[in-house]
């Protein structure tokens, strides 16, 4: 079972960032800029996906990101504030209670099937299939929907893969 | 910056790797996030193709791929990097040796190679001393940026991919026809 935390926390860097910047201040952004076109490329790519208009709604975006990071971690982000990491998780509300309820939660049917998806998604290798695709359009999610699930759901496991293994996360 | 040619617009390396052909609706689809497609090709240049330093090279780049590809038994992916690093005059020796359950090859490359599963199976488990397990194997800190998040974005691509397949290969009409069915 995750243990994840509501409350602020900072991300300490185990990895040095370049020259010039001071260690101790490290963000995971100051440690990215060590690749500069992936950063900016990755930049561009996740708010792309976290922006999308007319499919998925925020809130739905939010709560397919954070079911990601629930599976693969210690603690949860907010997907569509900051880019990468902004300290303070802003969720939204029902977002919120969803995930701090953990397994008691009982979410709207919608939100499970969505949650179901991610969590298979989160595996490796992913083992989303038919049943989790057929939870999906039974709860009325389009295909430009079940699109930007699957863009936030990956995003979210390639950022949980920075965020957890160059740093660590403390509580404040 | 922009190492993008207009041209592979609408044929990037996800349609390529799913074979899609222009007239699929998974085509409009995803056509329908252009911002995604243009900046996800960006991403996929630049951990694989550009900057390559002598940080971190291009063999082990696509040994890197050829990894995370065998761990999600990810077969567009292992062709491609396989593939690639054939191009690189790698043999098929070798390649067997990066893809082997312990990894018979250098000190260096095992060591990246057990980071690669490390990160893409238990990330939540990777500890500081498990960097300084690379940084002995003469990783700078910059390889190491390198390495994760050419790892991350694999880990990305490689899902994007599934649930793409899933899309296309249970069309949203014939599922409604038929209620659910798992």
């Amino acid at each position: 079972m995750a243990e994840f935390s509501m409350h602020s926390m900072r991300w300490v860097s185990w990895v040095a960032p370049p020259l010039n910047d001071d260690e101790a201040n490290a963000c995971l952004d100051t440690v990215l800029a060590q690749e500069p076109h992936t950063l900016a490329a990755q930049a561009c790519l996740y708010r792309a996906i976290m922006e999308a208009s007319n499919g998925l709604c925020g809130a739905e975006l939010e709560l397919a990101g954070a079911a990601v990071s629930r599976a693969n971690g210690r603690y949860i982000v907010s997907p569509r504030t900051d880019w990468l990491y902004s300290g303070k998780p802003s969720l939204q509300p029902a977002v919120l209670t969803l995930l701090a309820d953990g397994e008691e939660a009982d979410p709207t049917p919608r939100w499970r099937a969505l949650i179901n998806y991610a969590v298979a998604m989160s595996e490796t290798p992913p083992a989303a299939g038919a049943s989790e695709l057929a939870g999906l359009r039974l709860m009325g999610f389009s295909d430009l929907e079940i699109l930007d699930a699957t863009h936030a759901i990956a995003m979210i496991a390639w950022v949980d893969r920075l965020r957890l293994t160059l740093g660590h996360v403390v509580g404040e | 910056m922009n190492h993008i040619d207009e041209s592979i617009e609408g044929d990037d390396h996800i349609d390529t790797a799913l074979r899609l052909r222009t007239d699929e609706p998974m085509m409009a689809l995803r056509a329908s996030r252009p911002a995604v497609k243009r900046f996800l090709q960006q991403a996929g240049a630049a951990v694989l193709e550009a900057g390559i330093t002598a940080d971190f090279s291009a063999i082990e780049r696509e040994a890197v791929g050829l990894r995370v590809a065998v761990l999600h038994r990810a077969l567009p992916a292992y062709a491609r990097h396989r593939s690639a690093l054939g191009d690189l005059g790698i043999d098929e020796l070798k390649l067997r040796q990066i893809e082997a359950d312990v990894p018979a090859v250098g000190p260096r490359l095992a060591a990246v190679l057990a980071h690669v599963d490390l990160l893409t199976l238990r990330p939540a488990q990777c500890r500081a001393a498990d960097l300084d397990r690379l940084r002995q194997r003469g990783l700078s800190e910059r390889a190491i940026v390198t390495l994760t998040q050419l790892v991350g974005y694999l880990n990305f691509e490689i899902r994007l991919v599934t649930g793409l397949q899933l899309l296309r290969e249970h069309p949203a009409g014939r599922l409604c026809r038929n209620g659910s069915h798992g």
